[in-house]
């Protein structure tokens, strides 16, 4: 009976074993460049990251993480090589050193005021007898004020601390407007083609086609469209290409008329 | 029982403790001045990215050393680089003759649109680095086009400017980072 337990038990560590070894396969190139795109924030978008944003500077910075993955890097190098250039704000986690750790302290921190607050305000009252007198300063709703004041100031003042620390921060003598751009590259390119300039659209739009991004979807259409326009034979394989891997794009039907025989 | 005093003192120094954390904020946060660099980046002081490529009129060219340089990021899908061209083209041009060097970089752009749309704005003589997939301007830490750096003789970056650049700023710069 014992040995059998232990037969038991034997497979069952083994069978642990080999589902933390088939789960802990390395991810691909894809997965680390989709996860490193994850991890930076878009320094032209609101609250987004490099993965999300389809602005042209987000997918001139996916170029940069995959080629620098396939250069095998590592993801600390990466990130550190953005951090680098774009300032710690690039990065969506905050830092661990410099005024960073203030920010993983705080709520730790602002937590155990509460706490004292809390077991200070439990001790017994005086033994002397107390005449009336009017309401404690420091009443329930008053505390709660001041401690929402506190962890506000807590929380904000770090925050804004770590986004001033990013040095990209403008100072500006005079009014410098802030970088603009009139249109993607992909929406430029369709203008062009609508204006009736499929060769300088398709030239526009294949560099964006040919790498990952959230545009490359519209970047194949419009330049599968760019080189029908011009009677390029290649433009039945780039737009099946599109469909392939887009079929239910809301332009997907359209598309699929256009390839009919 | 607590004394009028005690509970002065507590809502005072709750009060004084609120009033030190907004100073404290207000003194970090504070504009650190009109800086003459114009905008911020961590590049600034350090060696300037690499900038090597072919250009648009099929040159390889790689920024060294040397000269005190102005690197221009835009495409020829930026509004603000059409009226912003002109300008830093006359610049180049009546720079070139006192060893000042201006470089651009033409980022997530095609050439040849590239080339007509310098034409148009008449900026054709610029030397323009090709950057199709944007790389080159991720490495200057760009967030978009137009900007524009200033790198000094030593191949430091001195001076950032995001937007279409104004005449006074750069010329102001290059002539600070020339005599420096």
């Amino acid at each position: 009976m014992r040995r059998l337990s232990l037969v038991v038990l034997g497979l069952a560590v083994a069978a642990v074993v080999a589902g933390l070894l088939v789960g802990h396969r390395s991810p691909s190139q894809a997965d680390r460049v989709a996860h490193l795109a994850g991890e930076l924030r878009c320094p032209t978008c609101a609250g987004q990251s490099v993965a999300d944003s389809t602005s042209p500077v987000a997918a001139s910075m996916r170029s940069e993480v995959a080629q620098q993955v396939k250069a095998g890097r590592s993801d600390a190098q990466i990130l550190g090589w953005f951090r680098g250039r774009y300032g710690d704000a690039i990065v969506l986690a905050p830092p661990t050193h410099g005024l960073g750790w203030v920010l993983w302290l705080v709520p730790g921190l602002v937590l155990l005021a509460g706490v004292a607050v809390v077991l200070w305000r439990r001790r017994p009252p005086p033994r002397v007898p107390v005449r009336p007198q009017r309401p404690a300063a420091l009443s329930a709703p008053r505390l709660a004020v001041a401690g929402l004041a506190l962890a506000v100031a807590g929380v904000g003042v770090p925050l804004l601390l770590t986004r001033h620390s990013d040095t990209s921060a403008a100072a500006t003598p005079e009014p410098a407007p802030s970088s603009s751009t009139a249109a993607s590259p992909v929406e430029a390119a369709f203008q062009l083609l609508q204006a009736g300039r499929p060769a300088d659209a398709e030239s526009l739009v294949r560099p964006v086609a040919a790498q990952p991004g959230h545009d490359r979807a519209l970047a194949v259409l419009v330049l599968g469209l760019a080189q029908r326009a011009q009677d390029e034979p290649a433009w039945r394989a780039t737009l099946t290409r599109f469909l392939k891997h887009h079929p239910h794009h809301p332009a997907a039907a359209q598309v699929r008329r256009l390839l009919q025989p | 029982m607590i004394a009028p005093a005690a509970l002065l003192s507590r809502r005072t120094l709750l009060i004084a403790g609120l009033v030190a954390v907004v100073l404290v904020a207000a003194l970090v946060l504070r504009p650190r001045g009109a800086s003459s660099a114009g905008a911020g980046s961590p590049l600034i002081g350090k060696p300037a990215p690499a900038l090597a490529g072919t250009t648009l009129t099929g040159q390889r060219f790689v920024l060294r050393p040397g000269h005190v340089t102005v690197v221009n990021i835009w495409a020829s899908w930026c509004d603000p680089c059409r009226q912003e061209l002109p300008l830093v083209a006359g610049l180049a041009q009546r720079w070139a003759s006192d060893g000042v060097q201006v470089a651009t970089i033409d980022t997530r752009d095609g050439a040849s649109l590239a080339r007509d749309f310098l034409a148009k704005v008449g900026a054709s003589g610029l030397l323009a680095v090709q950057d199709p997939d944007g790389r080159t301007a991720v490495g200057w830490g760009a967030t978009g086009v137009p900007e524009t750096f200033v790198v000094d003789a030593r191949g430091v970056v001195r001076a950032r400017w995001i937007g279409a650049v104004s005449e006074s700023w750069l010329t102001g710069q290059v002539r600070r980072w020339s005599t420096a």
